[in-house]
């Protein structure tokens, strides 16, 4: 019996009978005992929970996301790459989302390191990781929380060379990047590569969310034309607290999680525009 | 001169206390130079309590759409009656 088969008898000797959030009954695997698969088969944690799934098992981790994106989805999910662009305020929430729901390859690509300003709300950040490495930081954090993720953490930086070598192989992009020019740069190589951009901005009270696909008009619909113009915005001013990148990265992560298992209506082609001095959410069409 | 509708979005309709008005206007510059007269005061104003003393523009600090359309994607800038502007903080924070 290959690695695969022998790991697929394992896992059902070891699965037990639970409910799922939604009341459905499911067998389900424990961490300790899906590490104990992995470790008995040479396989890893990633591929021994992909084969859970394939088996009807739910590794237990995932039991509470049966109700929204089922097995299924929870496949796709495992079996995708996502790539982030940034790991500072956006990013670190998007990081941390994406390794709770099970997105099962991580591509964190970050040149900074944490310092002290970057306390009020990047959650990866704390007094006892100041000037490290943010790639390295958001690694080792998804470790501690997914150990079945496998992570890429690239300390680079995204220019004109670089982005399409950095991007490729992703299935889609998150931006949680702080630069205008920047953007337009991973937005341009996810239209070269073929594969969705999920953008986000902050500023002070406000943020803003959009799903463009490869075809779309993307950020030229709201920034204009012209990489390089208006390298800054409102955030100069305002600042960026703690609740604004939380809740902005949750949506561009929800924004992942409905283009990997089809669920649910895009964010696209229409800016989703939050204001929560205000209390207010507004869309602006862009067709 | 056409009658063109003004839509502040978001953190503008705090900083400057109004979220919609019609102004008569021959071109996008010139609504904007109007914008700029009418509220760019309350706008230093602001800053300045921020303790910034830079005179920025609120057109600077937007993307203006026409109709949809981002200013900077239209080959013509002049206005009818009945159009729509919208004046929308630029964000670039992550």
């Amino acid at each position: 019996m290959d690695a695969k088969g022998s790991a697929a008898k394992l896992i059902r000797r070891y699965s037990k009978r639970a409910v799922s959030g939604s009341g459905q009954k499911v067998r389900v695997i424990s961490l300790e005992d899906s590490r104990a698969v992995a470790s008995r088969s040479g396989l890893t944690p990633l591929q021994v929970e992909i084969i859970c799934l394939e088996n009807g098992v739910v590794p237990m981790r995932y039991l509470r996301n049966m109700g929204t994106v089922g097995m299924e989805g929870q496949l796709k999910l495992l079996r995708s790459t996502v790539a982030v662009c940034g790991a500072g305020g956006l990013g670190g929430t998007v990081i941390e989302l994406l390794a709770r729901q099970g997105v099962g390859h991580l591509v964190i690509i970050d040149n900074g390191r944490f310092v002290e300003n970057n306390l009020n709300r990047q959650i990866m950040s704390g007094e006892d990781v100041l000037r490290r490495s943010k790639v390295k930081v958001a690694a080792g954090r998804v470790g501690r929380i997914n150990s079945a993720v496998v992570v890429k953490a690239l300390s680079a930086y995204i220019d004109n060379s670089s982005v399409d070598g950095l991007l490729k192989g992703s299935d889609l992009v998150v931006d949680a990047l702080d630069s205008l020019a920047t953007r337009l740069l991973v937005e341009a190589a996810c239209r070269r590569l073929k594969v969705p951009f999920v953008h986000g901005a902050i500023a002070g009270f406000s943020g803003q969310v959009m799903t463009v696909l490869p075809g779309d008009k993307g950020l030229a619909s709201i920034y204009g034309r012209g990489p390089g113009q208006d390298a800054h915005g409102l955030e100069t001013i305002t600042g960026n607290p703690p609740t604004t990148p939380a809740v902005i990265a949750a949506w561009e992560v929800q924004e992942v999680v409905k283009l990997i298992t089809g669920t649910g209506t895009l964010v696209r082609n229409r800016l989703l525009f939050l204001d929560f001095a205000d209390g207010s959410l507004e869309e602006i069409s862009l067709l | 001169m056409a009658a063109v509708n003004i839509r502040f979005v978001g953190p503008w309709r705090l900083y400057l206390g109004v979220e919609r008005f019609t102004l008569q206007a021959d071109t996008v510059e010139d609504a904007l130079d109007q914008v700029e007269a009418a509220y760019g005061p309350r706008y230093h104003e602001r800053l300045l309590k921020g303790g910034i003393a830079e005179k920025r523009r609120i057109a600077g600090d937007s993307n203006v759409l026409v109709n949809r359309v981002h200013i900077r994607q239209l080959a013509d800038h002049s206005l009818k009656d009945g159009d729509n502007l919208d004046i929308i903080p630029r964000f670039v924070g992550g």
